[in-house]
């Protein structure tokens, strides 16, 4: 979705052709995502299709074939960049997890969990930092190019922040003599019978016709 | 590369009996030249007593400092503050600027006391504040600047010299993440032309400039990451 409204929002501007539109791209994203060509065209040609944008006939002395935008592209493309993007929500958070997991399981060195964690978030930190040169932004291009980079330093910091919170957390419930492991329920739960009607049948067993995973 | 500060079996205590707080637990730390160390870790794990005893400020329970081959503990008083002096740069996150001296004499007062003759101190100083584009604000007071122009001014008045080592405590607590990042650069620049440093920090995109960041927790340190530079 964005890289298609990212081209429409860029031949909103005026005509464009497809390398065009693959090289603007790249180089206000750093080439973070690079965009192969034919990902390009295949945009174009749905962007066509919408009635958001039209191909010009004829080319230029270079063989260019040129996209204009429509007035519903005009419209579609204002009310991308204006409007807010919905806050992204994993379905599923697979260090957390995890950790929860680790945390809660008897015999696990938590500690070196979250030490290892914490090795692979700062190498990850400082690899993107390398990368990102650090420079301070002197140019329209250097601006966009720190944009990305902070999306995704911001991200492994956060990484980080949550890992110290959970080795605060564990260290406070350690403190305050809480015991981590959950005990395994001795009885086991059945599918779609409540909990006050478990069964006592010894071959209900996990793995069984009543698993459900 | 030159051993500029090493640390063997460090531990230090607080208090005594049954108050005893172990703050650090048989550390051991090399830096050299041209080696910026990040370290981490929560509130009270030992940090800023790390830095103490490397810079010399206090001496350690037990175990071995050494800076640019001298073993502190085998020094005089008179003898430690003159390491400190010309060795040692120090970088607080409050900046410790003294209020009532202008900018220029700040940067200048490590240098006087140095027995540098003031002439000579203060050309230095404005040199060091002219490479860090604070020339402008040489006359000023640090209550009339910035916060990233007072830590400006700070690691001016701590790179003056010239030290072999720069101990920084939190350099960018105080101040947003973009100013935050200038400082780490002008350190970053200091090491890069020879320097030592170790930066205590809570803060991850510092540590991310580092050429090793290690963890200290309850005392203990870990080696956490090493950057291929």
């Amino acid at each position: 979705m964005s890289v298609a409204m990212s081209l429409l929002a860029m031949i909103a501007q005026g005509p464009r052709y497809g390398y065009e539109l693959r090289a603007e791209f790249d180089r206000r994203t750093s080439a973070r995502w690079p965009l192969n060509i034919g990902q390009v065209y295949k945009t174009l040609d749905r962007l066509e299709r919408e009635g958001l944008v039209e191909k010009r006939s004829g080319t230029d002395a270079e063989g260019h074939v040129f996209y204009t935008v429509t007035a519903a592209g005009v419209a579609a493309s204002s009310v991308w960049i204006q409007q807010a993007d919905p806050v992204p929500t994993r379905a599923r958070d697979d260090l957390a997890i995890k950790v929860a997991i680790a945390v809660t399981l008897p015999g696990v060195d938590v500690t070196a969990l979250l030490r290892a964690q914490r090795r692979e978030a700062i190498t990850r930190l400082q690899q993107l930092t390398h990368e990102s040169g650090g420079e301070p932004v002197r140019t329209a291009q250097d601006l966009a190019s720190r944009i990305v980079s902070d999306a995704l330093l911001i991200e492994a910091e956060t990484q980080l922040r949550w890992l110290d919170q959970v080795s605060d957390r564990v260290r406070d419930a350690i403190a305050r003599g809480i015991s981590l492991a959950i005990p395994f329920d001795t009885e086991r739960p059945r599918r779609g019978r409540p909990r006050a009607n478990r069964s006592t049948d010894p071959t209900d067993i996990p793995g069984g016709k009543n698993n459900d995973d | 590369m030159t051993e500029t500060l090493k640390l063997t079996d460090v531990s230090h205590d607080y208090g005594h009996g049954d108050l005893r707080v172990r703050a650090l637990d048989g550390v051991s730390l090399t830096v050299r030249a041209g080696e910026l160390i990040a370290v981490m870790g929560p509130s009270g794990s030992g940090k800023s007593t790390l830095l103490g005893i490397a810079g010399g400020m206090e001496h350690p329970s037990i175990g071995e400092v050494i800076v640019d081959g001298t073993p502190l503990r085998s020094l005089n008083a008179q003898a430690l503050a003159a390491v400190r002096r010309r060795s040692i740069g120090f970088i607080f996150q409050n900046y410790n600027l003294i209020p009532i001296l202008t900018v220029l004499e700040n940067v200048a007062v490590p240098l006087e006391l140095d027995d540098w003759p003031r002439a000579r101190a203060l050309k230095t100083s404005r040199q060091a504040l002219a490479e860090f584009g604070l020339l402008e604000v040489a006359d000023s007071y640090p209550e009339n600047l910035s916060g990233g122009q007072q830590q400006r001014v700070a690691i001016a008045r701590a790179t003056a010299g010239s030290p072999r080592l720069i101990l920084a405590d939190e350099p960018t607590g105080a101040l947003d993440s973009i100013t935050g990042e200038s400082i780490v650069r002008l350190i970053r620049e200091r090491v890069d032309a020879g320097a030592a440093a170790i930066v205590a920090t809570h803060d991850a995109r510092l540590a991310a400039w580092a050429d090793r960041v290690l963890t200290l927790e309850d005392g203990h340190l870990y080696a956490t990451t090493e950057m291929q530079r």
